[in-house]
């Protein structure tokens, strides 16, 4: 068990060339999943490494429960690492492979023979590679060695695990089964968990809570349901959700908004003054995500906008739209009962409530709406 | 404009290994059609043989019902897209598009004029001049895309041709991929493993499965009436439920019975039950959609323990352990909340469906 703190960590390769983290913080706590999601190249791979002492800091601290690890090997921080590259032994069998976290020489708490070995036969059946404890890792598909990366991190009891997109990898459904296993050995374990990925659905499924990282710095820390319900800025806003909330061009005007390349837009008049005295200049970025975009007749009276149906996406019971108008392509998300045609004219609705704003300088999320 | 169909194919590797067992269907002339499955499935080796690429072991493979089998690739006008894009590294955009031609002869005015119209068409008129190394994923996939349609192919062929990219990225091409064809009005056939690719963008899908042809059909029939438990678990995210059950008769009415659950069957499965010669062993399959949790147990409620809660944004998916032990998939809002191991009632809602054990046929189709 351990709560883990990071502190103002920064790292760069190739003497200055890549920036690979410009000042990260957040804190892990005991006992939780986190997950620090971010698009490739991001720096999760490299938050993943300093944390678990593969890589030495270039500036900043990492804690343990408080105490400081930031000089301490890897193998006394008594963490399990998943990698995203597997790093599986070559010579050695899936089997000895899961064993030797257990049976590792210096290790001080090695596990008698038989625990150890029903213990790999254990976390090989729940990750659905029982049948290949025998076989070597070029025998394997890329799916099975990541989930034998993804046994040996898991064989142990560590403080924590520290998995680096431990199944992007598997095939759609393998991922799915796999990611609903993974949170319910860790809610059954209760081991600190950090868990990176570039899939937003991912770290909404399995976070506690999360972090979003882009190019080095992390972007917003909370619970996913507080990310996904108030974006901070218009990063978040289009990274979080699927498909990524709309991101609409608007200027304020007496009672509300005139979109840009569309209708009007009509604020309450606490709104309309909240943005006006928020923003330096009279535009603003308006979110709205497509689940809570509406489709009504092109005559309906009170329309955002007017638009036509460039492509259709049906998925079993929902469907996504695709719509143009002259300046601007937006989609829609709603029930497949009744699919419009391609090229059809329709007016849309949505409502303030609904919307999130951004100034359109900064990009920054506006408060207080 | 043509139509493509496969009558009875088979291919069979070193004349043991079945790779494509007995497949026949029928595109129409300007259909998107995916041939979706697993790895291994046969998809690959279809369209190859489709191609020319590989010999057809027995069967006939027919373009607006003239026989193929003996045509060499390059007589039988159709064009490829590859996952790889198999671009030539050494030639500009320009010369990748227009090799086709050039090879057969066709005079410079008529290649300069196709070339342009390709670019053109796909929006990268603006990279003709550049080399191929220094373009982007997506360019180069456009640039593999223009080499393929310049000769106005009578089919176009494409074998996974995004399942490389990541999430976003693919989100995007599937739009652009169907938006394409439909200007081009090009008949396609386009392999996936992807059921979300062969959902939104094909008119029709053949679902296969370890060299034999599941089904064809709809995005929505694939979906709403599978034709067999594979295809029932295969597509549709997240999967459809299953679980072993006996069909009995108890006054009059079938009913479902398990460890996990008793509920009663539809009309229209009843009515297939009756003349119904096989054993009542089957395999229930029901959507996650299709159940949901209710506050009370009633007498067709099934009560489960909460295993795991997902949220996802805008709903969460709930998994449950059936009394018998069956881990169920249920979708439910997104402000559910539930604690682990906790009791909860579920009603099974149609469309519900029952697979022959052995065959794995949906009831309806036997």
């Amino acid at each position: 068990m351990a709560k883990i703190e990071v502190k103002n960590i920064q790292k760069e390769y190739k003497g200055g060339q890549v920036n690979a983290l410009k000042d990260v913080s957040f804190e892990c706590a005991d006992g939780k999943f986190f997950c620090l999601l971010g698009p490739a190249g991001a720096g999760k791979t490299t938050t993943i490494k300093l944390i678990g002492g593969v890589e030495a800091v270039d500036k900043g601290e990492i804690f343990f429960d408080g105490k400081a690890v930031t000089d301490i090997l890897p193998m006394e921080r008594d963490i399990a690492i998943a990698f995203e590259t597997y790093a599986l032994y070559p010579q050695r069998t899936v089997r000895e492979n899961l064993l030797f976290p257990l049976q590792a020489p210096f290790r001080k708490e090695n596990w008698p023979v038989e625990k150890a070995e029903k213990r790999a036969v254990e976390i090989a059946e729940l990750l659905g590679i029982g049948e290949l404890l025998d076989r070597l890792p070029q025998q394997l598909s890329g799916g099975q060695r990541q989930r034998v990366a993804l046994g040996r991190a898991l064989v142990r009891n560590p403080k924590a695990y520290l998995l680096d997109e431990p199944i992007a990898h598997l095939d759609a459904k393998l991922r799915h089964r796999m990611r609903g296993e993974l949170k319910r050995i860790q809610i059954e374990l209760g081991i600190t968990t950090l868990y990176t990925t570039p899939d937003q659905l991912e770290a909404l499924s399995l976070a506690d809570e999360m972090a979003v990282i882009n190019q080095g710095i992390i972007e917003q820390i909370g619970t996913p349901e507080s990310i996904y319900k108030f974006p901070k800025n218009v990063f978040i806003a289009g990274f979080i959700g699927d498909p990524p909330m709309n991101i609409l061009k608007a200027n304020i005007i007496e009672n509300g908004l005139k979109l840009e390349g569309m209708g009007i837009l009509s604020l309450p008049e606490k709104q309309n003054n909240a943005l006006s005295t928020n923003l330096s200049e009279s535009s603003v970025l308006v979110g709205i995500r497509p689940k809570d975009i509406n489709l009504v007749s092109p005559d309906h009276k009170d329309l955002q906008a007017k638009a036509q149906v460039r492509n259709t996406q049906v998925l079993g019971e929902t469907m996504v739209i695709t719509m143009i108008t002259d300046l601007i392509e937006f989609h829609v998300k709603m029930s497949s009962e009744v699919v419009p045609s391609h090229g059809e004219q329709v007016g849309i609705t949505f409502d303030a409530v609904d919307c999130h704003f951004f100034d359109p300088k900064t990009q920054i999320r506006v408060e207080g709406l | 404009m043509t139509t493509l169909k496969l009558e009875n194919v088979w291919k069979l590797y070193d004349d043991k290994v079945i790779a494509v067992e007995d497949v026949s269907f029928t595109c129409n002339d300007g259909e998107f059609f995916a041939l979706l499955g697993p790895s291994g499935c046969g998809k690959s080796s279809t369209l190859r043989m489709i191609a020319g690429l590989e010999k057809i072991t027995r069967g006939k493979i027919l373009f607006d019902d003239i026989l193929v089998n003996e045509l060499e690739p390059r007589d039988r006008n159709i064009a490829m897209v590859f996952e790889t894009y198999a671009l030539y590294p050494y030639l500009n955009v320009y010369e990748n598009i227009g090799f086709p031609l050039r090879i057969r002869g066709v005079p410079r005015k008529e290649i300069d004029k196709k070339v342009k119209w390709a670019a053109d068409f796909l929006g990268i008129t603006d990279l003709l001049s550049m080399k191929v190394r220094g373009l982007s994923g997506g360019q180069m996939q456009s640039v593999g895309i223009g080499r393929a349609i310049v000769r106005e192919p009578s089919i176009l062929l494409m074998d996974e041709p995004i399942s490389h990219l990541e999430a976003r990225q693919r989100a995007r091409m599937r739009e652009e991929l169907v938006v394409l064809q439909e200007r081009l009005t090009t008949t396609t056939i386009y392999v996936t493993h992807d059921q979300i690719e062969a959902m939104t963008m094909a008119n029709r899908i053949a679902v296969m499965n370890l060299g034999k042809l599941q089904q064809v059909g709809t995005p929505k029939e694939v979906y709403s009436v599978p034709r067999t438990e594979f295809v029932g678990g295969f597509i549709g995210e997240p999967p459809m439920n299953f679980a072993n059950c006996e069909l009995v008769r108890e006054n009059g009415k079938f009913q479902a019975l398990s460890d996990s659950f008793r509920i009663n069957v539809s009309e229209e499965i009843s009515a297939c039950l009756q003349d119904y010669k096989g054993d009542n062993q089957f395999r229930l399959g029901i959507r996650p959609e299709s159940i949901r949790v209710v506050p009370e147990a009633t007498s067709e409620s099934t009560t489960a323990s909460v295993y795991v809660l997902e949220p996802q944004g805008e709903r969460t998916i709930l998994s449950v352990k059936l009394t018998g032990g069956e881990l169920f998939l249920v979708e439910v809002g997104p402000d559910f909340h539930a604690e682990v191991d906790q009791s909860v009632n579920l009603e099974f809602r149609e469309p519900i469906h029952f697979f022959e054990k052995d065959s794995g046929l949906n009831l309806v189709y036997l």
